[in-house]
């Protein structure tokens, strides 16, 4: 079943007195539960097309849909619902809320769901913690952590609400070959227990081998498939 | 479940703000600061306002006026206040005004007295020790002299100043003090008083006030003892006074002024029921309309110790036009009766309007006879006593017992009632009810024009805050975008990254604008410290030498409130715009 539809999805920038095309027509499916690599060089629109698909900034042109729903007509209040509930972030730069502890950090998502008591919250943050085997680190600050245990932070964060699909945006471009490859290893193995697509962008080739499909982009357009 | 959910997402922004709060201290500090010192200038202010207005009120102007007070004048002179039947008074008064604290009968008397070699304009205030309302009856602080002679008998005068009017007068104890009184009568009398005690005074308007012994002084003035100056009601909350004269004032409506009493010829006599007619010409008309004249004009009826008497009264009397009558009535108070003189001017046929035992006067030869020597006794107390209803046709032209002067708004219009019945030829009794709030509305003005005076000052200070709070909110805003961008990419809606922003600046408005009450009341302390000679032009703003504060818990939450409403709005729009950054936008900005 296809999770992501996309179809000649093009995104401008204006940029002073010219318009940088960042997309110029991705035409792109996505089955549930695959775990794909975007990869491409610096400028090729792979940031943009992830924004896209996460549904924080829109597509110039064409149509995208995230499971079944047409995303591009949708106001900003269910879009910030579809985040929510459907989407989980993975940043380049670990993006943790700095005055908020491991546990408040991986807690933050379900509260703001407004859907579940605190008890239940609690046990299913610290379950997530625990999977990304930081329970000891549970009251600690972002500032008191390393790189790899802050993006085990955010990749707990991510798959709290139990989201259909999880954006990584170079997850392991700030961190040591050894520890990306342990956070590329914990996201492959997430994939595979909690059946959740995954998309990361990389313009590292190590990294390919962790994804069941590679999409590569080039000048704003899907050179291979 | 719904409600618990909403409280979880809003501890959660306010987890944020505060720990944000935090995360810029020295920032957020040194603003802090700033709007706490605002809070202390307000508090401090505000206190010493309400102070100013609390010492004049409650502690000057109540034991010259009363909260409520009831003043009675004739013939216009609102000098000199006579209430003709206290007792009666008293009793309105008793019935209508709820939580009373008491009355107070209130003798003052203005007048030069004249020490050794120096005069001196004093107020000669009537005090009764051995009274617990009265406002005299408080712990005197006696500088020279003994109290005590005050009560005892043993002097026929017994005069008790403060050191100031001491000094002023250069006097000491056992020193005469001749002052002229002018009896409610306008009768002049000459008293020689003696210097029994010196009291120290709490200010410089209480040191203005000299004190003779309450029963002394009323009787140096002329009043009888069913009579008293003003009368003062004293409540347990001064702040209903407006209200509760409102009410005492509807109570204090005048009944038809009746007298019933006999009325006499050479040869014969008959009980008699006495009304009287406004002098002013439409009533009269109304009156001569409705009531015919069979003989002689009751147009000449309007002249002094002229009287109109009804066909049955003159022909069992025997009596016609130009005979001369006397009319003899009961009085209400000391016994006996009072016998006045008339002309019968006009004989008339009250026939379906009045009653066939009625004589008509004027309304100056009324008021003559009806409070002059005493009054006359109720006519309630006496079955044949004619009492038109409301619906008789002549009722607006018959005269009330008294005049109800209408309510003033402040001193102002007070003034001008007063100026106005004097001018007029109007010359019965006029009862006016004021409270200690019109009588003294320069002090409301004061105390209002003080709290602006202060709000401005202060709005000035809150400016400077305000520049600091935006500041502040576009500092903190540019270096959190990316987290702004990171917390809408995870699905928080617009309003509540506004309400995080929003909320910081409210939790620090509200730390800081509690810091200022505290700080306000240590430097109030620390002010109290401090004692003033009283023969300062500061004595005005002080209680018992010390600056004077009086802080309400209403006016500081209000202060709180005001502050705290400003920052809000202040924060707002910079909040709003933090919020309206898209996560796109905000993730990518790098500082």
């Amino acid at each position: 079943m296809n999770i992501i539809e996309i179809n000649n999805v093009k995104k401008d920038y204006p940029l002073g007195q010219t318009t940088v095309h960042a997309l110029r027509g991705i035409d792109l499916t996505i089955q549930e539960g695959d775990l794909i690599s975007i990869i491409g060089p610096s400028g090729s629109g792979k940031t943009t097309l992830l924004n896209i698909i996460g549904c924080i900034d829109s597509a110039t042109e064409g149509s995208v849909k995230i499971a079944d729903k047409e995303i591009t007509r949708m106001n900003d209040k269910d879009l910030t619902n579809l985040r929510l509930y459907k989407i989980g972030f993975i940043f380049q730069t670990f993006n943790l809320i700095p005055v908020l502890d491991v546990l408040e950090n991986v807690e933050f998502p379900l509260l703001l769901m407004k859907q579940y008591t605190r008890d239940q919250i609690r046990k299913r943050a610290e379950k997530l913690i625990g999977e990304v085997q930081l329970k000891e680190y549970i009251r600690h600050k972002p500032s008191e952590l390393s790189g790899g245990q802050r993006q085990r932070v955010a990749i707990a964060r991510a798959l709290v609400t139990n989201p259909d699909i999880v954006l990584a945006d170079e997850p392991t471009a700030n961190l040591d070959s050894e520890t990306g490859a342990t956070i590329l290893e914990l996201m492959k193995e997430m994939n595979e227990i909690e059946k959740t697509t995954f998309i990361f962008s990389t313009h590292d080739a190590d990294v390919l081998k962790y994804a069941k499909h590679v999409v590569k982009l080039r000048d704003g357009h899907v050179v291979e498939h | 479940m719904k409600l618990l959910l909403k409280i979880n997402e809003i501890k959660l922004i306010a987890r944020i703000s505060l720990r944000n709060l935090f995360r810029q201290r020295r920032r957020n500090i040194l603003l802090g600061i700033a709007i706490a010192f605002g809070m202390m200038i307000l508090v401090l202010a505000n206190s010493f306002s309400n102070g100013i207005t609390d010492n004049l009120f409650n502690r000057l102007i109540v034991y010259a006026t009363g909260h409520i007070e009831v003043l009675a004048t004739e013939k216009g002179r609102f000098n000199t206040s006579i209430t003709r039947d206290k007792e009666r008074i008293e009793n309105i008064i008793k019935k209508k005004i709820k939580d009373m604290r008491f009355i107070n009968e209130s003798i003052v008397a203005f007048t030069r007295a004249i020490g050794n070699g120096k005069a001196e304009s004093v107020i000669v205030v009537g005090i009764d020790l051995s009274n617990d309302n009265d406002p005299g009856s408080v712990k005197w602080e006696i500088v020279k002299g003994n109290i005590a002679d005050f009560t005892n008998g043993k002097v026929e005068f017994p005069y008790m100043v403060h050191e100031e009017k001491a000094k002023d007068l250069n006097i000491k104890i056992g020193d005469t003090v001749k002052v002229r009184l002018s009896t409610i009568y306008g009768q002049q009398q000459t008293a020689r008083l003696t210097l029994v005690a010196i009291a120290k005074s709490a200010g410089v308007f209480q040191s203005m006030a000299t004190y003779l012994p309450f029963h002394k002084l009323k009787a140096l003035l002329g009043y009888k003892p069913w009579e008293s100056g003003s009368l003062q009601v004293i409540l347990k909350d001064p702040k209903t006074s407006i209200f509760q004269a409102n009410n005492l004032y509807q109570a204090l409506k005048p009944d038809l002024a009746i007298i019933f009493g006999e009325l006499r010829s050479v040869t014969s006599f008959s009980p008699a029921t006495a009304l009287s007619f406004y002098k002013e010409r439409s009533l009269v008309t109304l009156l001569t309309n409705k009531v015919k004249s069979l003989q002689g004009n009751f147009q000449n009826v309007t002249n002094e110790k002229r009287i109109a008497v009804s066909t049955d009264l003159a022909r069992s009397l025997n009596v016609s036009v130009n005979d001369k009558v006397q009319y003899v009535f009961k009085n209400k108070f000391g016994g006996g009766s009072t016998t006045n003189s008339f002309t019968i001017k006009s004989v008339f046929d009250p026939k379906g309007v009045l009653d066939k035992k009625t004589v008509l006067l004027n309304e100056n030869d009324l008021y003559d006879i009806y409070y002059k020597k005493a009054l006359p006794d109720d006519y309630r107390n006496y079955k044949e006593a004619f009492v038109p209803s409301t619906n008789c046709p002549v009722y607006a032209s018959l005269a009330t017992e008294w005049r109800l002067l209408p309510r003033s708004r402040d001193n102002a219009s007070m003034e001008k009632k007063y100026s106005d019945l004097s001018k007029s030829k109007w010359k019965g009794i006029a009862l006016d009810v004021r409270t200690m709030y019109e009588t003294a509305s320069q002090v409301v003005q004061l105390e209002v024009a003080l709290n602006i005076i202060t709000f401005v000052a202060v709005l000035i200070l809150f400016f400077i805050i305000l520049i600091g709070v935006v500041n502040t909110m576009r500092m903190s805003i540019r270096e959190r975008t990316r987290e702004i961008g990171t917390i809408r990419a995870i699905g928080m809606q617009k309003k509540d990254v506004r309400n995080i922003f929003i909320m910081e600046t409210f939790f620090l408005s509200f730390f800081a604008s509690l810091a200022g009450v505290v700080a306000g009341f240590l430097v109030m302390g620390f002010l109290y410290l401090f004692r003033f000679s009283t023969a300062s032009a500061m004595s005005i703003l002080l209680v018992d030498r010390h600056l004077y504060f009086v802080p309400t818990v209403g006016m500081i939450l209000f202060d709180i409130i005001i502050i705290l409403l400003i920052s809000v709005v202040t924060a707002y729009f910079p909040s709003r715009r933090a919020a309206n950054l898209t996560a796109a936008q905000a993730l990518r900005h790098y500082e």
